[in-house]
């Protein structure tokens, strides 16, 4: 402001009656040309109100600040002011109002495409990215609830010096002091130890980092390493290489151990791009047939049509008969199952020449991967519907055995462990920790204060990816651009910014921060800034860096090396030996993400056990050794045991027993302490997805694991329908005449509304993965209970996805079906409740009145479907604070004694009507109103829209043959229904149909 | 039949005395203590128990997603089940005329009144919410909110209500006369104590109070009598008309939702059954428990013995038709999940409670073929107690098996009970127990005016001594004792028939200006006539009362359905007036009640505490023996005189006074 305000002309002024009637300040009076341009350039906003003093355009500005006053708090941190926003326009946040901002999720290294919706300055929730050309609108069950880990109570919070509260100042000086000594001795002794990279700009640092210091050693490791994967690319092609299979050109696939539809970095876009193959492949009137082998059960061997079970130990055979048999060898001679299968498969796979795709997972050894490939090779599929490019990871790190061993012989002075936690992860032979009490100094970042962290000199909290910038490759080698969606919430740095200090020896507090390291990354040394910036933006809009993925590569195969002798199968010798496989969990992974209570309640989808992992066994061995469901087991192994509880698991292999990671965490005060039991102990450091020979005793204890489904089969009903390829529809006849009733037909609710709301689920495409439910539960505010609730019965997951298995126990067909409230036209539960606290709207929903509810139950007691959950006790009121911050304004917090259920996410359709209100209440268009569970899908299996339109997508799905209704013959009319699985015509496999 | 019902040398002033002795000398204190000091224990635990659930929530209870019902709802059906058992047992006694009920009406009575108390918490502290309750009655409210009219729970709550009413109307206009007999014996023990100055004397007089409160002035006037009998058995007969309205509207509860096991029609009808059976059962036990407790052979006889060991075999036999029924019905014609839940009663993991459902409601009662067994106690009691535990596991079967698992395999959870349910349903047996245990300390438990009733038709005889005795002790009337103003003039009689002889002899005499009356401590149709009270009814109230209230509440449903408040429930029609009906006929019932109620007081003019008949001169014995006629003066011309005349002339055995007073007003 310049200059004394003229005093007399004010006076005139106010005296005049012409002066604002409320004045501000005494410029304001004056509404001098000063003051306006002033206001114009401190509040751009305010100074379109200051011209137009009205009482609505003061409210609106008084509400905005109320609302951002609370974004002070935020204003941390420099360089952090340059977000932007990938739908709405970026100059402001209006409050109220939801803003999405395209980012990455990060999956053990690997990326994945989201859209992440904020509401006034804080994350709420994760969609997919529709653009993003890898995961292309999908999301899984990790991505879904890192908006909770965001906010999660028992991140790491603070630096730590020998466990004590430090800070980063105390840090760097710390550092600072060692640096020179580092830098003259060329970095001898220092060793980096990461995760998976698949970061340029993480590996950018790496690589300054090893120019600053050329004796460090870098090693990388992980729970779930994709290291034989890559072997078996190097023994197959003399190279490391990525492996992509091709669905849309495939006609059979065979997966040896597969994985392709199960939790990890490539499910998301994997799993899409096979069930629109398989839907092209439905609508040409065939099948996209999936023959899968495997030791234990998978959502991969679960979707198969042709599945078989076989020990780990026995793939490489059935892999060689395979390739004998594309070489044009005699088929496999028996009628066992599995030569049954062999021949089956390989007779598809010859048909299939050049369209065929073999495929392995993750947890198959780097022999398997290397036959695969071969196989490939010899049926010409390699380059065709199997594609090879460039490893996504960054190679020439050392493995944690490497690492264990140099701190072994006292080579390593200084350990830099940065977000990884090798004395949870690591192979018990290592012995990680006491080899760690070798090393002088230890400085571990993470984003929580973890077993290594507790181990370590220095704990530094790490930066959670959605308050980071960053960059991360999808699995096809897509950039993902990282952007942050609120401050840090405890000052935590990213990887890329303790790598930059650990080499320069400065940033951090200042300098080089995370933008200036991205942008410094991105930056072509020819571009000029402004063009940068434009190419920048653009790409913090789509989320990505446009056509970045890896090219493919021409590959060949080397020659074979001297053919093993074929192992005998490993069918244990000892009276009580089995063979021991494995598996990441199905829903915390590796237990990096074991403190995220969705995840922990997320029932696993096989077993639907929650808050534990168990040992799985087969309902042979079970039989043979006496052994009943919630029997504690101890696995043991050249003198290292596990115990945990036995879990009968139909579909797993005789002698195989499966062990999972992620549990058995040992953290003072956290979440997932002392659930479950850890497996790394047991795992050979050689091949950790395997244990060729344990023994497997019971303690003779018993502890019944929790889970949420007792009863697995369908009971000779017909809830899940299988629709053979080519038979007569099995789906609900069309126009069936309604049953007789007392009452007049209902009247028709399409009368004066344009919408009638409903859903359609193809259960061909659901592979049970729960990202929809955990998309529920953060979309709609889902409380969660805790083991001891889910014991007692009380899950609050308003949709569930029902697993139900057919025909043999011993190599069984799995069907999943989520479960949402059907909202029947002639809905139960309504009659029952006596204050119309569920009741019908006049768009077909099923409404729940929870503020009129008074908690008599008869709704869930009347419902056929049992979708309905109570709040038997206060489950929403011990939450902490900063969780509280995740929770969806839009959606009530429920209280204790009220009865809740699925909405349809009504909160999004009436979203979608105040727009179509503001456009002279035009029809909502089809397909803008998308439900949660619907929006997270991968495999677009739920389509929601109006009914009531027959041109709508989910009235086209409504008309398919396969279409019916879940217990339709009670008259209820759910407006939620499915389409039938498809199977083979030919069905031989013991597919109930 | 073995045994006569009352002894024949019971007098009317010993049967009073014999009850009216408990409430008033609480004999066997000792065991009355114990038995109040367990009730009392459980009441605490109720206490704590519901403290902790309003606290916490139903989540204390092991219900669970699938099993929402669990014992909450099992106890409320037990609970309402032995109240309607009780109430028929007690209304069908009355309405039959079986003239041995006094026995065991005034016990069934009480229990269906406590039995719908503790039964009508339920529906209250089960709710998630329970202090909005009330919203599931229809009341004016600042929302302009209806309940939802189609719902069972919501005629379970208009059904509670009226019932409730109805229990309370009958007891108490069963009790009333009893009162007045409590009132004036209390009255007469607190003179006693007030003439020799005992320490207790003001409990005594405090006492009286209370209980003369209660009596609301009742004198046992013949046209109080006369009433007080039309509405006594019309309250009876809407009582067993609710009671099956009440148990349909328990029933449809589970009949109206589409699960398997509930959707039958023949659900009803095995409530109704197994509730009066229960009933009947619980009402045996504790009439056994007041025999053997309080000694009361003379009253209750082997013959009430028998009679209810007939009953229990008649409803054992009834149960047994309808599990028969619902198997052969379900295993013929029923569907697939029908008949799963019927093979999961039998043989899943709540095979036990079934089979002790179906055992103890079918088994016991068949050993009371056996005329020996139907008339030791100690049997009936057991049956009765097996019936009642039968009952309650019924309900834990029918709720429960449902429940765990229903149309859908993935739903399925299990239940097991747990401390806390069985804490609640504990808890509300001792509020029960506390409340009956009160209810025999400080009121009769044999009713006084059936038992004197039932006297005088079994042994007339012992008036005609009665009345010698007293012929012999009478006085001569008294001279005027002065000029004070006269309120009427009265005389003793020793029986009815003397009495309605006297009124007969006097009621031509100016009667414009004498009101007659009659006062005595049984009903007395002798009377009627002479009084010219002929042919006066209580049923147009009632019928009006009823109708009224039903048509009333009907349209309400109607009107708030159809037309205020108008929502989409279930696709059912605007108009769907089944939904209506038995709400209504539970809303009539409760309407005919209360008009039934005030017309007793109103036609009586109660309450009304003081009057000058109560100064007649051994006016209490109107309600102990003696039959005393009143005629009140009206005008200036009345003519106390001619009256004493008059009386005085008629022969001893046909109606002459044992004494002649002038009333002072």
């Amino acid at each position: 402001m310049t200059g004394a305000p003229d005093i007399a002309a004010l006076r005139a002024k106010l005296a005049g009656g012409d002066g604002p009637r409320f004045w501000r300040s005494l410029d304001a009076v004056a509404d001098s040309p000063e003051f306006r341009a002033y206001l114009a350039a401190e509040f751009p906003s305010a100074s379109r109100l200051a011209a137009a003093p009205e009482r609505r355009g003061f409210l609106k500005l008084m509400a905005a600040s109320f609302a951002l006053g609370g974004l002070t708090a935020c204003g941390g941190g420099g360089g952090r002011d340059h977000e932007v926003p990938y739908v709405n326009q970026p100059e402001r946040i209006v409050p109220g109002t939801d803003l999405s901002y395209a980012s990455s999720a990060v999956f053990d290294g690997f990326g994945n495409g989201i859209l992440v919706t904020t509401r006034n300055g804080r994350p709420l929730k994760i969609e997919g990215n529709p653009q993003h050309p890898w995961s292309r609108g999908g999301t899984d069950v990790l991505a879904q609830a890192s908006v909770l880990g965001l906010y999660d109570p028992f991140r790491s919070q603070a630096v730590q010096h020998l466990g004590r509260p430090s800070s980063w100042a105390a840090f760097r000086a710390d550092l600072q002091g060692q640096m020179p000594g580092w830098r003259a001795n060329r970095g001898e002794g220092l060793a980096l130890l990461t995760g998976p990279v698949t970061s340029p700009g993480v590996a950018a640092q790496i690589a300054r980092l090893r120019t600053a210091y050329p004796a460090l050693r870098w090693y990388a490791g992980a729970g779930a390493s994709r290291d034989g994967i890559y072997e078996g690319a190097r023994r197959a092609y003399g190279r490391v290489l990525e492996t992509h299979p091709d669905f849309s050109r495939a006609r059979t696939i065979v997966a040896l151990d597969g994985d392709f539809l199960d939790l990890g970095p490539g499910q998301v876009g994997l799993s899409r791009r096979w069930i629109e193959a398989r839907r092209a492949a439905y609508a040409e009137g065939r099948l996209l047939t999936l023959h899968a082998a495997a030791p234990t059960p998978t959502l991969t061997s679960a979707k198969a049509d042709h599945g078989i079970v076989v020990p780990a130990g026995r793939l490489e055979a059935l892999a060689r008969d395979l390739l004998s048999l594309a070489a044009g060898g005699a088929a496999p001679g028996g009628d066992d199952p599995v030569s049954r299968w062999a021949r089956d498969a390989g007779t598809a796979l010859n048909q299939a020449r050049g369209a065929g795709i073999v495929t392995a997972g993750l947890s198959a050894g780097p022999e398997l991967h290397e036959l695969v490939h071969r196989l490939n090779g010899a049926l010409g599929n390699t380059g065709a519907t199997v594609i090879h490019t460039a490893p996504t990871e960054e190679m020439g790190a050392g493995t944690l055995a490497d690492l264990a061993e140099a701190m072994d012989h006292g080579a390593v002075k200084v350990l830099v462990v940065l977000g990884a936690n090798p004395v949870y992860e690591a192979p018990g032979a290592l012995d990680f920790a006491a080899r760690m009490k070798r090393v002088p100094l230890k400085i571990h970042a993470g984003l929580y204060y973890d077993e290594t962290g507790a181990h370590a000199d220095w704990h530094l909290p790490a930066a959670h990816p959605l308050e980071s910038w960053g960059d991360v490759r999808s699995l096809d080698g897509t950039v993902g651009l990282i952007q942050p969606t609120v401050a840090p919430l405890y000052n935590g740095r990213t990887l890329a910014e303790m790598l930059a200090f650990l080499a320069g020896g400065e940033g951090g507090e200042s300098g080089q921060d995370a933008l200036g390291l991205l942008k410094a990354q991105w930056r072509n040394e020819t571009e000029d800034d402004t063009a940068f910036e434009t190419r920048f933006s653009q790409a913090l809009r789509l989320g990505f860096w446009a056509d970045s993925a890896r090219p493919a590569e021409t590959v060949a195969l080397t020659q074979a090396a001297a053919a093993v002798p074929a192992a005998a199968p490993s069918s244990a010798t000892a009276a009580n030996g089995v063979e021991v496989v494995f598996r990441p969990d199905s829903t915390i992974w590796d237990g990096t993400h074991a403190d995220l209570a969705w995840l922990q309640e997320l029932p696993k989808p096989l077993t639907k056990v929650v808050w534990e992992n168990v040992v799985a066994v087969s309902p042979g061995l079970a039989e043979r050794a006496g052994i009943a469901t919630g029997d504690i087991l101890r696995v043991e192994a050249e003198g290292r045991t596990v115990e945990g509880p036995a879990w009968i698991l139909p579909g797993q292999a005789d002698d195989t027993v499966t062990l999972t990671l992620g549990y058995g965490r040992d953290v003072p005060d956290h979440l997932a302490r002392g659930l479950g039991y850890a497996a790394a102990p047991l795992r050979p450091p050689g091949s950790p997805w395997r244990l060729a020979d344990a023994r497997l005793t019971k303690t003779g204890e018993r502890r019944m694991p929790v889970t949420t489904q007792h009863l697995g089969t369908m009971e000779g009903q017909d809830l899940v329908r299988v629709q053979p390829v080519g038979a007569p529809p099995v789906g609900d006849p069309k126009g069936a005449p309604t049953p007789a009733s007392f009452y007049p037909p209902p009247e028709s609710q399409d009368r004066w509304v344009a919408a009638q709301w409903g859903m359609a689920i193809d259960l061909d495409a659901c592979i049970g993965c729960n990202a929809c439910v955990t998309a529920c539960q953060a979309e709609n505010n889902i409380p969660v209970v805790g083991r001891e609730e889910v014991e007692k019965g009380r899950w609050m997951g308003w949709l569930r996805v029902d697993r139900y298995y057919a025909g043999d126990l011993d190599a069984p067909s799995t069907h999943f079906q989520p479960v949402p409230c059907m909202h029947c036209e002639q809905a139960p539960c309504e009659l029952g409740c006596p204050v119309e606290a569920t009741l019908h709207d006049s768009e077909g929903l099923n409404l729940q009145v929870y503020n009129r509810c008074v908690g008599t139950r008869t709704c869930q007691s009347y419902c056929p479907y049992k979708v309905r959950r109570f709040n038997y006790l206060d489950y929403t009121g011990g939450m902490t604070p900063v969780e509280q911050q995740q929770r969806n304004p839009e959606v009530t917090v429920r209280s204790r004694g009220v009865m809740e259920k699925c909405t349809y996410c009504i909160q999004r359709i009436t979203a979608a009507r105040i727009t179509s209100a503001k456009d002279a209440h035009a029809p909502i268009p089809d397909g803008t109103v998308e439900t949660a569970c619907q929006g997270a899908c991968p495999t677009r299996a739920i389509t929601f829209g109006n009914v009531a339109d027959p041109g709508s997508q989910v009235s086209a799905a409504r008309r398919d043959p396969r279409e019916y209704a879940l217990l339709g013959h009670l008259n209820t009319r759910p407006r939620t229904t499915y389409l039938a699985e498809l199977a083979p015509a030919a069905d031989s496999n013991g597919r109930e149909g | 039949m073995s045994g006569p019902l009352i002894r024949p040398d019971a007098t009317l002033q010993g049967i009073g005395g014999a009850v009216a002795a408990i409430p008033l000398t609480h004999p066997g204190n000792q065991r009355w203590w114990i038995a109040f000091g367990g009730a009392g224990a459980l009441l605490g635990l109720f206490v704590l128990t519901l403290g902790y659930l309003l606290y916490a929530g139903p989540g204390i209870w092991a219900n669970n997603n699938a099993v929402v019902w669990a014992l909450d709802i099992a106890s409320y059906d037990w609970w309402i089940g032995v109240a309607s058992g009780s109430l028929l047992v007690s209304a069908i006694l009355l309405l039959l005329g079986a003239e041995w009920r006094g026995a065991v009406n005034r016990v069934a009575e009480t229990l269906a009144l406590l039995a719908t108390v503790a039964a009508g918490l339920y529906p209250i502290i089960h709710l998630g919410r329970p202090w909005f309750f009330f919203w599931n009655l229809p009341y004016p409210n600042t929302y302009n909110l209806w309940p939802q009219f189609r719902s069972p729970l919501l005629w379970d709550a208009i059904d509670i209500v009226s019932f409730l009413v109805i229990c309370v109307s009958l007891w108490f206009i069963g009790l009333l006369p009893d009162l007045a007999t409590l009132r004036d014996r209390a009255h007469l023990e607190a003179m006693r104590q007030l003439d020799v100055k005992a320490p207790t004397r003001k409990l005594a007089l405090l006492r009286a109070q209370v209980y003369g409160i209660l009596a609301s002035g009742w004198r046992g006037s013949a046209a109080h009598w006369q009433i007080w009998v039309q509405a006594y058995r019309t309250v009876a007969l809407l009582g067993v008309l609710l009671v099956v309205s009440v148990q349909t509207g328990a029933s449809v509860m589970l009949a109206g939702s589409l699960m398997p096991g509930w959707h039958s029609t023949l659900l009803p009808v095995s409530f109704l059954v197994n509730a009066v059976y229960s009933g009947v059962g619980v009402t045996a036990v504790i009439v056994m428990l007041i025999r053997i407790v309080y000694g009361l052979d003379a009253l209750v006889t082997t013959r009430h013995l028998d009679v209810l060991g007939r009953l229990l075999l008649c409803l054992g036999c009834a149960s047994a038709y309808c599990y028969a029924a619902e198997y052969f019905d379900t295993f013929l014609n029923g569907d697939a999940e029908a008949r799963g839940v019927l093979v999961r009663r039998m043989t899943g993991t709540h095979a036990l409670v079934s089979w002790t459902a179906v055992l103890c409601l079918v088994l016991p009662a068949q050993i009371l073929w056996s005329a020996r067994i139907r008339t030791a106690p100690l049997a009936i009691a057991a049956v009765g107690l097996l019936v009642a535990v039968g009952a309650y596991a019924d309900h834990v079967m029918v709720l429960v098996v449902t429940l765990t698992q229903d149309f859908l395999p993935s739903s399925k959870l299990p239940y097991t009970t747990d401390v806390w349910g069985i804490a609640t349903f504990a808890g509300s047996v001792g509020l029960f127990l506390t409340l009956l245990l009160l209810f025999l300390r400080y009121l009769p438990a044999v009713s006084i005016v059936e038992s004197r009733r039932l006297a005088l038709t079994a042994s007339p005889a012992a008036q005609d001594d009665a009345r010698a005795v007293a012929s012999r002790a009478a006085a001569r009337p008294e001279e005027d004792p002065g000029s004070a103003p006269l309120w009427g003039v009265s005389a003793t009689f020793a029986s009815q028939g003397d009495l309605a002889a006297a009124l007969q002899a006097v009621s031509g005499l100016s009667p414009d200006h004498v009101h007659l009356d009659g006062h005595g401590p049984v009903p007395m149709p002798r009377t009627l006539r002479p009084l010219g009270l002929e042919g006066r009814s209580i049923l147009p109230y009632a019928l009006a009362g009823a109708l009224l209230g039903g048509i009333g509440f009907f349209a309400l449903c109607i009107y708030a359905t159809a037309y205020d408040y108008v929502f989409l429930i279930g696709g059912r029609p605007r108009l769907s007036w089944p939904s209506f009906v038995v709400p209504s006929v539970s809303f009539a019932m409760m309407a005919g009640c209360v008009a039934i109620h005030l017309a007793l007081l109103v036609l009586n003019r109660l309450p009304r505490l003081n009057h000058p008949a109560f100064n007649i001169p051994g006016f209490l014995r109107a309600s102990e023996d003696r039959f005393f006629l009143s005629a009140e003066a009206r005008s200036d011309r009345f003519d106390a005189g001619r009256i004493e005349r008059r009386l005085a002339a008629l022969p001893v055995e046909a109606g002459r006074p044992l004494e002649v007073r002038r009333i002072p007003r």
